[in-house]
């Protein structure tokens, strides 16, 4: 029976040999050597895999020689677990420890000390000390920061701050691209203006380059066209530009050196490196010769390094980002010995391609092996699902399950008496070759009725058993040691693991085999972004990258938008809106509408200046008087004007342009409304 | 002469006159700096602040010879000038030179001579010569007047004419220095300092009257940049626009300016002038030579204020914004 259920199990290899997606040489050897003695088991089973088989290559293609990676010997496959552990060195193994727990004592007796040299000191320590059972295990602890675990209110705060945050951001681009379009709306030249309003946009300037590194690359640029003045001028204004993005000066036109100079007091170390460069600079721009290019290079260099220190702090946060504790990429509680990053690692040092499986078990994907761990916990339905898979061709490996299914007909027992001590079942030992196996734990496997086969026995109890169902197979072990970083330092235990999977025709060979390992993370979707970042262990990653980008935001300012100028005039001044309703009504040509409404005002004032002279005709006398003007013509200007002012209150005036008198009397109102009066 | 020594002598010429009058250290600075510039000062301070030890303390380090005179409603300009005076062993009129006859002058309360004695001063300060009947005689190279003038009190005083004013180059406010500076000048006081008898306190002779004439001389070839001449006459024009002034600053005022900048400039060991020279100064040279409006002097806006405002509007040269 035995030598049929290793035919079977050999056939799958062979089955998979046969297969571009399954192929292994040594199971198509070892299974030549099994067939020679039980030839009648094994090649109807492997002929029927083949024809089983619907990516079975054509005839031609399969006489073609096909070149096989060797299989690893034991002594390779015990290098491999070292450098695996040289890679990658696990705390629990390198790290001096003061005691061992109880459940570490078992593996002191076949410990590789050159792979795990740290744990074999703690072995050889004499009197051995145990550890208390509370005290944690400093070589596994773990040393990812997490999230906390919120909720209730904590919940309600940390996504009602989050949220705050991004509706905050949200405004904050809004209200910067709106500022940005006032911006260019201020400048737009005045259709029809003409010479009856003040343009705007005269002596306004163009854009102003604020950001430091294209001011530092145009003084550049200038430097190497020879333009030095240019150069030291675009040099100057990134310094500036550089001390203005930290927050220690503002910016005006009316400011002088000293003022910025001034306005340093408070970092006196600053001020003392910016003192005799902001010398330099005004040597170069104010000095008896124009600077040369050698000076403007120099300056050049000193500007440069004094905004560099935008590099220094990015390079200040890269340590810190460097300095997490580099467990991004997996769970700290794998690197313990109950761990399993070193098995994933050892497997995929021997061509292996074994990954945790994140998604649900419900859906079984195009794998070909899965290996359900101690802490996976499978409803019945989906012990249903795995187990028709396996009879489809799959491969299920059951390491550590406490409830089987009963149509596996294997039952596992907790307990034996006696020592870790295994041995490979005769049959299994020619296949393998002879293995010294030392597996800690006590539970084994009681399979019943036929079709069970055990290939390794612990304390005389059956610890491996693999049962065949339909296209597939069950590998069933009493416990999940052999898949932990732990068994990998113990005896032979390592080369059982490799060769169990090479049996099992799973190693890569040109074609990926997925192997995946199902445990309680398995299709346990993250409820929360709190919970994905604390299952990815980005937490640390996530918190300094919130700092560097806090500092840089401190340190270079809001950079989200397009760089401009900051706001300077939060309050508008009187003028500003009577220059906006003048704009306004230049834009629709509404001069005569202007001119009748200063015309309204320019009466008042005279009035006010002049007596409040209500009659017109003493008003255009006083006006005369003061002004000096002849009294025909103040009064020819005075009547048009209460003319048009009397069109305007009855709204007989629309957009009519303005005409040429009405141009000149406004001229004329304005001239005595600054003579007779005070300066408007 | 090197602008580096002038720096370096003008400086140990502060530090030196610091010793004997503390907490001025500013106001002694503005004085040597329009000392530099060939211009006077008008200080305004109440009494006893050390104006005196101030002019006196400038001859000694600056080995210039030091007059004053107390003005007085009564003080008539043959008592500044001098005059001639009817020698009867030689039946003739010789000159007896007054007390503008020397190279520093105190002008004591200038305010309180009628406008008649304070104009004896105009020629004297502008062309540095007396003319009295009808010669004209050069005052002594260098020729530095600085004149006092009470802030507090205005009854019997004739307020100096614009005119006049325009004529100083700087007007100083001199303000009372810190309790900690004058727990120090206590405590010198006490040690036997006696500012009536300066020459016991051992100020050191810095520099000769020749060797000043020569700092003065070399101010002149100090660069002023063609943005820093704009921003000058920038500033003065703004004055003229400004609408809390009434009367803005003169050409003459501008000129003054720029060449006080240029002091200034020698004074920082450089042979050129930065705007700061400028903007430092300004308030210095311009606050006596504009005059408010009516009603902004009665809101209360002081020159200060005013020419604080024009500086916050006037773009700098070569500015970075």
């Amino acid at each position: 029976m035995r030598t049929l259920c290793i035919g079977v199990l050999l056939a799958i290899a062979c089955s998979a040999t046969a297969a571009p997606r399954r192929h292994h040489a040594k199971s198509e050897a070892e299974a030549a050597a099994a067939a020679s003695s039980d030839s009648d088991a094994s090649e109807p089973e492997a002929t029927e895999g083949e024809k089983a088989d619907p990516e079975k290559p054509e005839p031609e293609k399969a006489a073609e020689p096909v070149k096989h990676k060797p299989a690893p010997t034991s002594a390779e496959i015990h290098d491999s677990v070292r450098q695996v552990f040289a890679a990658k060195p696990l705390a629990f193994c390198t790290k001096h420890r003061a005691c061992l727990h109880r459940d570490q004592v078992e593996l002191c007796e076949q410990v590789d000390r050159e792979a795990c040299p740290g744990f074999s000191e703690a072995c050889a320590q004499k009197p051995m000390r145990m550890c208390e059972d509370d005290e944690p295990d400093e070589s596994s602890r773990n040393r990812a920061w997490h999230l906390p675990n919120l909720g209730g209110i904590g919940r309600w705060l940390f996504f009602g701050l989050l949220l705050v945050a991004v509706v905050v951001l949200v405004l904050w681009l809004l209200r910067n691209r709106r500022w940005g379009t006032d911006a260019v709306a201020a400048v737009e030249p005045i259709e029809g203006a003409g010479g009856a309003l003040p343009e705007l946009d005269a002596g306004s300037r163009g854009p102003i380059e604020t950001d430091v590194d294209r001011l530092l690359a145009a003084a550049r640029t200038a430097l190497a066209a020879g333009a030095a003045t240019d150069a030291v001028q675009h040099a100057y204004a990134a310094i500036m530009r550089h001390l203005e993005a930290r927050g220690l000066v503002e910016i005006e036109i009316w400011r002088t050196n000293g003022d910025y100079l001034r306005a340093l007091a408070g970092q006196p170390e600053l001020r003392r490196e910016v003192a005799p460069l902001f010398a330099a600079i005004e040597q170069l721009q104010f000095g008896p010769r124009p600077p040369s290019h050698d000076e403007a290079a120099a300056l050049l260099q000193r500007a440069a390094r004094i905004t560099g220190r935008v590099l220094a702090l990015f390079l200040f946060c890269a340590g810190l980002l460097g300095a997490c504790d580099g467990r991004f990429g997996g769970r700290s509680a794998d690197d313990g010995p109950w761990g399993r990053s070193a098995v994933v690692r050892l497997l995929a040092a021997n061509g292996f391609h074994a990954e945790r499986r994140i998604a649900s078990i419900e859906k079984i994907p195009e794998t070909d092996a899965i290996v359900l761990l101690p802490s996976a916990g499978l409803e019945p339905e989906q012990w249903q699902k795995l187990i028709a898979w396996v009879e489809s061709g799959g491969v299920l490996v059951i390491a550590g399950q406490m409830s089987l299914p009963s149509e596996l007909s294997i039952t596992v027992m907790p307990v034996s008496i006696g020592t870790p001590k295994a041995e490979l079942a005769s049959d299994y030992s020619e296949v393998f070759g002879p293995l010294k196996l030392w597996i800690p734990g006590s539970a084994y496997l009681h399979p019943r009725g036929d079709g069970a086969d055990v290939l390794v026995r612990r304390n005389g109890h059956p610890y491996l058993v693999q049962r065949v169902r339909g296209k597939g197979v069950v590998l069933a072990l009493a416990d999940g040691m052999m898949f932990t970083n732990a068994s990998l330092v113990l005896a032979d235990d390592p080369v059982l693991l490799v060769e169990m999977f090479s049996l099992l025709g799973l190693r890569d060979d040109g074609t990926t085999r997925k192997i995946e390992l199902v445990d309680d993370s398995t299709g346990d979707t993250p409820s929360s972004p709190a919970q994905t970042l604390r299952r990815s262990a980005l937490a640390p990653f996530m918190l300094q990258l919130t700092g560097f980008l806090v500092l840089f935001m401190l340190f270079r300012g809001m950079r989200f938008g397009a760089a401009r100028d900051p706001r300077l005039i939060e309050r508008r001044s009187f003028v500003e809106h009577v220059r906006a309703i003048g704009v306004q009504l230049a834009r629709v040509r509404a001069g005569r509408h202007a001119y009748a409404t200063y015309a309204t005002w320019a009466l008042e004032r005279l009035r006010s200046e002049n007596a409040e002279q209500r009659n017109l005709a003493r008003l255009i006398e006083a006006v005369a008087q003061r002004s000096g003007q002849p009294e025909a013509l103040v009064r020819e200007t005075l009547e048009h004007a209460q003319q048009a002012r009397d069109e305007l209150a009855a709204d007989r005036i629309g957009n009519e342009p303005l005409d040429e008198r009405s141009r000149i009397n406004a001229r004329r109102l304005a001239e005595w409304t600054h003579r007779t009066g005070e300066a408007t | 002469m090197n602008i580096q020594v002038i720096s370096e002598v003008i400086g140990e010429a502060r530090r030196e006159v610091s010793r004997a009058l503390m907490g001025h250290d500013e106001a002694i600075e503005q004085t040597l700096i329009a000392v530099l510039a060939r211009g006077h000062v008008l200080i305004e301070s109440v009494p006893g602040l050390g104006k005196t030890l101030l002019v006196r303390a400038l001859s000694q380090v600056l080995g210039c010879t030091f007059r004053r005179i107390q003005f007085t409603p009564d003080l008539m300009p043959s008592d500044v000038t001098g005059g001639n005076v009817f020698n009867q062993r030689s039946n003739a009129f010789d000159f007896s030179p007054g007390p503008v006859f020397t190279q520093l002058l105190l002008a004591d309360e200038i305010n309180r001579a009628p406008p008649k004695t304070q104009a004896a001063l105009l020629e004297a300060m502008q062309d540095r010569s007396v003319t009295t009947d009808g010669t004209t005689r050069a005052l002594p190279q260098p020729f530095f007047v600085i004149a006092t003038q009470n802030p507090i009190e205005s009854q019997g005083t004739y307020p100096l004419p614009e005119a006049q004013l325009d004529r100083f180059l700087f007007k100083i406010h001199l303000t009372h220095p810190s309790p900690e500076t004058e727990r120090q000048i206590l405590a010198n006081h006490l040690a036997g300092f006696d500012s009536s008898s300066l020459e016991t306190f051992g100020l050191r002779k810095l520099v000769s009257a020749e060797q000043l004439v020569q700092m003065q001389a070399a101010v002149s070839t100090v660069r002023a940049d063609e943005g820093i001449v704009h921003y000058v006459a920038d500033l003065v024009d703004r004055t003229r626009k400004h609408r809390a002034i009434a009367l803005g600053a003169s050409t003459r005022s501008a000129v003054a300016l720029l060449q006080a900048a240029r002091a200034r400039a020698a004074y920082g060991g450089r042979d050129y002038v930065v705007p700061d020279d400028v903007k430092e100064l300004t308030a210095l040279a311009l606050r006596h030579r504009i005059l408010l409006q009516p009603d902004a002097e009665l809101e209360g806006v002081a020159t200060d204020d005013a020419l604080a405002e024009i500086l916050r509007e006037a773009p700098v040269p070569k500015s970075a914004a």
